[in-house]
């Protein structure tokens, strides 16, 4: 059947598209005639609302089904013997993936099909999970349960490269994270390298098939696992500024990648996060209490930072600074490239004294913390004024939020022990409702810019 | 397509016999050792309950570790070499890294549980603690008498793995662990 608002919609927008010189005239009847024909030898499309509601009704089944087998077994999984158990558990198994199988091969009403071919791909990948941990259950293997995490994960993926499983790739990611949050918390790791390790081979799916949303969620676990770190070393001081300089490296890592025409679409991922990580790291240090130097809240996991891991972490930022302005020679904003460099410099010297300064860093606490206060504004204004530059809305509005967030912070900082506290609630809740008119009006104004500027530019 | 959905298929399974195969290899490879265990932790085995068993080197004194003034944490992996005493295997030394051993010892490979270190004593664990005859074994096994002894036989393959193998009743074997 056809889809005729589709059609109709195309008939609507074709003129325009000859106006602009992307279709040509004699084309346009063909391409109307090509798509009313195409919609007419597909099968019923129309039905898309009734398949959603079929989709989710199999998924209901598919979930009750799940329980019901669950329930029975878990009431009579004892009274079975070893070799029972272990039929159902590799049949079922063999089961969803044998069914995902057929649906995929399914030719008519092909956008259904494949949802239940993922569909049972998941369960699949779910009772796998379910299986590793019933067959260490009959054999008595009681080993470091995280591995049983991650060979899940990688199973996932697995699925995820050699089938084109979508659903494969994000359970791969969130069991990659909950291996990581568990090796930091349950056993002390202090920094789980294995994780961005296997974050890598995430990347490649993502833009191999354009999965962008998963790859945003790929790049916020990158950030939280970051911040499991952060929790782990958040006393000690030299630590944070290293975690700032490493987001600032990936930042210009994800500007230098829009240079190339390969990784042109993955550049604004690092730019961003990498971007929330650095203004994560300097915003800590704006808090005075934070600024010491002790060995983390795990006391005697934790390895001390220092000198020469900020060396080279400043080393990475120059290097990809120089990377960068080699790259974008003549197309590079030279006004907030000197900006930039300015507000690093000045950092970089603070640093050195900091480290120079080493335990009796927190002598210095009031200097130390208002020094980064001015140069997190600083920081704030140039990512504000760079993403304005380079039409990013994301970063202006990451500037904005860092904004009202230090803008808060310091206001509880100062007022909570001097002012009266009902003066203190009336003031912040007006320094809120006036802060946020302001903030969103002003953001609002840069996003029209932006948007004027990247029409004039088309 | 079918192809690839076969080898997704045919690496999980491969994964979940690679779980079982490791357990197995200790098992049939494994030097069969006799620890010492609280007897009345035993007895609910026999009615299919899940118990957990104290043995004897679970908890080490602090002055058998090799190494001196070395920083332990929970969840660090030490070797336990173990030699045989008069009735049971005995802890000799705690190892920070798998030391070359005797051929009348074993080394056991273990993790600290508890890095509270006030009672001189190093608490440690081996994947051996939990054991369970499922329901339907327990009920064809002839129940043990209050005066039976009940031990369990371990085996401790090259690797420091070990493995509950078979559980004693007056040091004869009532129950063996097997792969179906």
């Amino acid at each position: 059947m056809k889809d005729l608002t589709f059609i109709q919609q195309l008939k609507r927008e074709l003129p325009t598209w000859v106006n602009k010189g992307w279709v040509k005239k004699e084309n346009q009847n063909h391409i109307l005639d090509y798509v009313s024909q195409t919609q007419e030898s597909k099968p019923d499309t129309s039905s898309n609302t009734s398949n959603t509601i079929t989709f989710t009704l199999a998924w209901m089944g598919v979930i009750l089904l799940t329980g019901g087998i669950v329930t029975f077994f878990a009431h009579t999984w004892a009274i079975f013997p070893k070799i029972t158990k272990l039929g159902i558990l590799f049949g079922s198994l063999w089961i969803c993936f044998g069914l995902s199988y057929l649906f995929q091969k399914r030719t008519s009403n092909i956008e259904f099909n494949q949802r239940m071919s993922e569909l049972f791909s998941f369960l699949g990948l779910i009772i796998f999970g379910a299986n590793i941990w019933l067959i260490s259950q009959i054999y008595h293997i009681d080993e470091h349960y995280p591995t049983g995490v991650l060979l899940w994960s990688l199973a996932a993926l697995s699925t995820a490269y050699l089938i084109r499983s979508h659903v494969g790739l994000i359970i791969s990611i969130i069991l990659a994270t909950l291996w990581s949050a568990m090796e930091t918390f349950d056993f002390m790791r202090s920094v789980h390298w294995g994780f961005p390790i296997l974050w890598l081979f995430f990347l490649y799916p993502c833009i191999e098939y354009r999965w962008k949303r998963t790859l945003h969620f790929a790049c916020f676990c990158l950030l939280a696992w970051s911040f499991f770190i952060i929790i782990l070393f958040v006393a000690d001081f030299f630590f944070m500024q290293v975690y700032f300089l490493i987001g600032l490296a990936t930042f210009l890592l994800g500007r230098i990648l829009t240079t190339y025409k390969t990784f042109k679409d993955l550049g604004p991922y690092f730019q961003h996060y990498g971007a929330a990580a650095a203004l994560l790291g300097l915003f800590i240090p704006t808090f005075p209490f934070n600024i010491t130097k002790e060995r983390g809240l795990f006391f005697d996991i934790i390895p001390s930072v220092g000198g020469t891991e900020t060396l080279i972490a400043i080393l990475a930022v120059l290097f990809a600074m120089i990377w960068l302005a080699k790259r974008a020679k003549n197309t590079f904003d030279h006004t907030s490239f000197i900006y930039g460099q300015g507000i690093f410099i000045i950092l970089c010297l603070i640093m050195g004294v900091n480290l120079l300064l080493g335990t009796h860093i927190e002598h210095h606490r009031a200097f130390i913390s208002i020094t980064f206060n001015v140069l997190f504004l600083a920081g704030l204004g140039w990512i504000i004024y760079s993403g304005y530059q380079f039409r990013d809305q994301v970063l202006v509005n990451l500037g904005f939020v860092f904004f009202a967030l230090i803008i808060l912070s310091r206001y509880v900082d100062t007022f909570w022990t001097y002012l009266n506290r009902s003066v203190f609630y009336i003031t912040g809740g007006l320094i809120l409702t006036v802060g946020c008119y302001y903030f969103e009006k002003q953001r609002r104004k840069i996003a029209a810019r932006i948007e004027q500027k990247a029409g004039g530019r088309e | 397509m079918g192809l690839r959905i076969s080898l997704v298929v045919f690496l999980l399974t491969l994964t979940l016999f690679g779980i079982i195969g490791i357990k197995q290899w200790t098992l049939h490879h494994g030097k069969p050792i006799t620890l010492q265990v609280d007897n009345s932790d035993l007895i609910p085995l026999f009615t299919g309950e899940v118990v957990r068993i104290r043995y004897n080197i679970n908890a080490i004194p602090l002055d058998k570790l090799a190494e001196e003034d070395v920083e332990l944490n929970t969840h660090e992996i030490v070797y336990v070499v173990l030699k045989k005493g008069i009735t049971y295997w005995e802890p000799e030394k705690v190892y920070l890294k798998k030391p070359n051993i005797e051929p009348d010892e074993i080394v056991l490979k273990g993790e600290i549980t508890n890095r509270n270190f006030d009672s001189d004593m190093l608490y440690l664990k081996y994947g051996i603690e939990n054991y369970s005859i499922s329901a339907n074994e327990s009920k064809k096994l002839e129940k043990p008498g209050t005066e039976d002894k009940i031990g369990v036989q371990v085996v401790v393959d090259r690797f420091g793995n070990a493995a509950i193998r078979a559980v004693l009743v007056n040091d004869q074997e009532r129950y063996v662990e097997k792969l179906f």
